[in-house]
């Protein structure tokens, strides 16, 4: 099981690599543009394209696996704090097998929108060049579908009560999303 | 049988006034055997609504080929020729002129348009243009001059290459930014028609409209684009009914751009905002400059869009607006130019064969 | 069934999904698309899943939200707020409840470059509770000071909800950002009158420092400290409102000052970094997810014809427009309790929001006002997100039920705020006009 736990963190680990370098690129980007088109009156063509077409649709879709490995989606927690552990296993179960449905159906289907926009070529035309689009499409299928995995091991894991486990790339997926990176691991303390 | 139709502007917008009159249209021809439930923004954006049409999210709705020019190449080159009015005397009737052509032409001389439409599973009905595209400033600009070095919002790619040739910067902005672009001055003008005044409530941070410069006209509309499978599931009654409520939506959106053209810039007036023109020697360089690129768009749509026939179509397209300019001089209301349309474009149309 | 019976058999089985803790995303989706697929046909459903993520997710105006984000996230994770709340405790230090009123004041300036109110409170939280204990305040006061505080970091501009807001409601962001700093401010100075009120009704809450002297030069060296954040808020907030660069762009502008801000500090390191993108990458991709399906759902409202349903009957039952807004405000209060703010909005604005604009109120205004509810949802039991932060800063030192005991005294304040708001609407409006 473990192996298993290590390749999907390892895949996702992937995918968070690359919205790592997009979330840094959109940054770069659109300061650049800024700074050209306000000092040098040059603006950089396609700026929106790029921003909306490739770099959103990575940081929305990419991301979907990893968040499902967290548990990071948000819930609404009124109920199930008070029914008790195996209760909350039910609820849990529930909102895996229905995490795994709706990111199964998103896969097929958006799989299929990519193929037909890569059967096409889609693209737009800006100031003079083509920027291709249908790659963009492919981030949804490859999101949905690292989803759909990191929930149905999940849900496998919780029927046999076996841990996940699942790899952090430097964070631990239980800790609350603002809690300090602990010194020792950053080796030089602070 | 209801049909749904969805457009992504707000109700009481020229297209929005404009769906509810083709809806009525439609029920009183078919004599209420076919309705037509019309959704404004709520079904789906604008953006949304090609895939959407295509995927029968709605039956019909207004789609914006210019945007998905890949997929929709020949319509889009028909749009990209509305800079040729530049080209002539302007007699304000330009937009009513085109409108006119371009459902002519891809009703009835552009196969290619059809070929185009049908691959994204789509039946084109009708076609309808916006108003003549004015400068609308926080600057004066009137001469080559004052257009050099001004930071412009420029829509589409010829509005780019307008900005560049005039020395001007083209930046790209969504339509709902261009209000803070030109309050703080990210922008010193935008390329807009004159009812984007009131639709984005430009008016109050617009100084200065320079009308016809950059000239063009957005007609990449195809604003009743039908689902195939929802067309040939209708009786020949049926599609009739739809082409008769067809014509009443060219007809009516095409006419409520113009009317509200007018009334923005009488408007703007009222309020103080300057309204200029370009001073004559710019106007010369400016048809100078679109005789060049109006040769370059049709080169572009063959090498870059695939359009094998892009200089064919633009030699077909030409003569059928010059025949419009003329049929448009009599028109002065907007049943003119309702029974105009239907005369010499829907009546043409066989409800029992087209698009079966 | 008729449509509208559909259309409320799925919200009901919405409800029951969200209840038991499917993620609000997951349940939007899915209800939405099962919804549509049995009102009109599940071609119809299945086109929805192609078109409506993709065409959501591309868009440009939204890209400020991962960028604000990164920003806000690097700020804290690189340290570049420390100063704030020291620079605050050196020049008010006098005041009754120096130190809490000196946190309120710390968590204005995170706000500044925070688009979050979770994080305004880790952020104060880890810094001045314990400066607070130390000093033997109550622990009371000590930590629904910061709860609270934590709230203004979205009213005080970046903030998340009203980027959000601005792009559903299509209200310029920028006013948004406006007038949102005028009730992020007037919230703070309400704050620090409810700390200092309660200290002198009680001195014991919070003993005056003893031994502490502190000189002009002090002073002057702690307002040194807050060098970075002000760099980055004079830098976002001047390029953005002199028109160097739009609200959509700010984002990334921010970021990019934040980088360089923390290169120069010499605390940016490759882990700084990496936990900062990925808490912007799983935070986005967490929000998004939840708009696409609150997108879906709107959809399935229009198709059922249940979204005018459910907004005339509201609008049918009061015919005062204050009443309605007072009958908002009470739903969001209720649905503040429970749900996360991002949820809520997006769960809601859909039916609200044509009777907002029937009643005639301004939508910039009501944008201030929805934002300043769901921020009261963050500090109300049972599910307070930044009362449950705060739990987590001080450990066993405190309970839970101190903290939201604590917190009520602020709640009343803001009470008065909204209720101010609601019968001044040029309170939130001066900004712009
Ligand atoms: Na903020
Ligand atoms: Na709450």
């Amino acid at each position: 099981m473990s192996l298993i736990g290590r390749t999907i963190s390892g895949l996702n680990g992937l995918a968070t690599a690359i919205c790592a370098a997009v979330v840094l690129l959109l940054v770069f980007h659109v300061t650049l543009e800024v700074v050209m088109r306000y000092v040098v009156g040059m603006p950089l063509k396609g700026t929106i394209q790029f921003v909306s077409l490739y770099y959103m649709t990575a940081i929305t879709f990419l991301a979907l696996g990893v968040v499902e490995q967290r548990d990071s989606h948000v819930v609404v927690e009124v109920l199930s704090n008070t029914l008790g552990p195996r209760g909350l296993a039910v609820c849990v179960a529930i909102g895996l097998v229905l995490s795994a449905a709706t990111a199964a159906g998103l896969a097929w289907r958006t799989w299929g929108e990519a193929m037909k926009q890569f059967r096409g070529g889609a693209f737009v035309m800006e100031g003079g060049f083509v920027l291709p689009t249908w790659p963009t499409y492919f981030f949804l299928p490859v999101g949905f579908g690292l989803m759909l995995i990191v929930a149905l091991y999940r849900l496998g894991c919780l029927a046999t009560g076996r841990p996940t486990g699942f790899v952090t790339h430097g964070f631990d997926p239980g800790a609350p999303v603002f809690d300090d990176p602990p010194a020792a691991a950053d080796g030089k303390g602070r | 049988r209801e049909v749904s139709y969805s457009h992504g502007f707000a109700t009481g917008s020229a297209v929005g006034v404009a769906a509810v009159d083709f809806a009525n249209a439609v029920a009183e021809k078919s004599g209420g055997d076919l309705t037509v439930r019309v959704y404004p923004m709520t079904l789906m954006n604008l953006i949304e609504t090609g895939p959407g049409v295509r995927d029968g999210l709605a039956d019909m709705g207004y789609v914006l080929a210019p945007y998905y020019a890949a997929d929709y190449p020949h319509y889009s080159l028909l749009h990209e020729l509305t800079m040729s009015i530049n080209l002539r005397e302007m007699t304000g009737k330009e937009s009513l002129a085109y409108a006119g052509a371009i459902t002519e032409f891809a009703f009835h001389d552009c196969p290619g348009c059809q070929a185009d439409f049908a691959r994204q599973n789509q039946i084109y009905l009708s076609g309808a243009t916006s108003s003549v595209y004015s400068l609308l400033c926080n600057k004066p600009v009137v001469t080559e001059a004052d257009m050099r070095g001004k930071k412009v919002r420029a829509g589409s790619p010829s509005f780019s290459r307008f900005s560049e040739h005039f020395g001007a910067t083209g930046i790209q902005m969504a339509a709902n930014e261009v209000f803070e672009g030109l309050s703080q001055g990210v922008l010193d003008c935008a390329m807009l028609s004159a009812p984007e005044l009131t639709t984005y409530s430009l008016k109050d941070v617009v100084t200065d409209v320079t009308i016809g410069v950059p000239g063009g006209i957005y007609a990449g509309a195809a604003v009743g684009n039908m689902n195939m499978d929802s067309w040939r599931s209708l009786t020949d009654d049926q599609r009739a009914a739809m082409l008769w409520g067809a014509n009443v939506l060219s007809a009516d959106i095409s006419w409520n751009y113009y009317a509200q053209d007018a009334e923005n810039i009488q408007m703007a007036r009222d309020k103080g905002i300057n309204i200029h023109e370009a001073s004559p020697e710019f106007r010369e360089k400016i048809r100078a400059y679109v005789t060049g690129d109006l040769d370059g768009v049709a080169r572009i749509f063959e090498t870059t869009y695939g359009v094998a026939d892009a200089a064919a179509v633009k030699e077909q397209f030409m003569p059928v607006l010059e025949k419009w300019y003329g049929l448009v001089e009599g028109v002065e209301t907007r049943e003119d130019l309702r029974t105009l349309f239907w005369d010499q474009i829907y009546a043409r149309v066989d409800p029992a064969a087209y698009g079966m | 069934m008729t449509d509208l019976q559909i259309a409320f058999a799925f919200i009901s089985l919405l409800v029951v999904l969200l209840l038991i803790r499917v993620p609000i995303g997951v349940a939007l989706i899915s209800v939405s698309f099962t919804g549509i697929g049995t009102l009109l046909n599940w071609k119809i459903a299945w086109g929805t899943l192609g078109v409506i993520p993709y065409h959501f997710a591309s868009s440009w105006l939204l890209s400020s939200v991962p960028a604000f984000l990164f920003m806000g996230f690097l700020c804290y994770h690189a340290r570049l707020t420390e100063g704030l709340f020291h620079a605050a405790r050196i020049w008010l230090a006098g005041l009754p409840g120096g130190l809490a009123v000196a946190s309120v004041f710390g968590c204005a300036g995170f706000a500044a470059v925070t688009g979050s109110s979770v994080a305004c409170s880790a952020a104060m939280g880890k810094i001045a509770v314990p400066e607070m204990m130390r000093n033997r305040y109550s622990a009371e006061l000590a930590t629904s000071t910061v709860a609270a505080g934590g709230t203004i970091g979205a009213l005080i501009p970046p903030s998340i909800l009203m980027i959000l807001y601005g792009v559903i409601a299509q209200v310029p962001v920028h006013d948004l950002f406006l007038a949102g700093a005028g009730i992020g401010i007037l919230t703070m100075f309400a704050y620090c009158a409810v700390i200092m009120l309660r200290v002198k009704a009680n001195p014991e809450l919070a003993p005056p420092l003893v031994g502490e002297v502190i000189t002009g030069r002090d002073r002057l060296l702690a307002l040194a400290e807050i060098w970075p954040v002000l760099l980055i808020a004079l830098g976002v907030f001047g390029g953005l409102f002199s028109g160097v660069f739009t609200p959509t762009e700010a984002g990334a502008i921010g970021g990019f000052l934040s980088l360089v801000v923390a290169l120069a500090k010499r605390t940016l390191g490759w882990r700084v970094l990496w936990m900062t993108i990925i808490e912007t990458v799983i935070t986005t991709a967490s929000l998004m997810i939840i708009a696409i399906g609150a997108s879906m759902l709107t959809r399935f409202l229009a198709l059922s014809g249940a979204g005018e349903a459910l907004s005339g009957a509201i609008l049918g039952l009061g015919s005062e427009p204050v009443v309605i807004i007072l009958m908002i405000c009470l739903v969001y209060l209720l649905l503040g309790m429970f749900l996360e703010p991002i949820g809520a909005m997006l769960l809601t604005l859909p039916i609200f929001l044509p009777v907002v604009d029937q009643s005639g109120y301004s939508l910039l205004w009501f944008g201030i006002l929805l934002t300043k509810l769901l921020e009261i949802g963050m500090i109300t039991p049972p599910i307070g997100m930044n009362v449950f932060v705060i739990k987590g800063v001080v450990g066993n030192l405190t309970s839970l039920g101190t903290i939201f005991r604590g917190v009520a005294w602020f709640i009343v304040a803001d009470f008065v705020l909204i209720a101010l708001m609601i019968a001044f609407p040029a309170l939130v409006l001066f900004p712009v006009s």
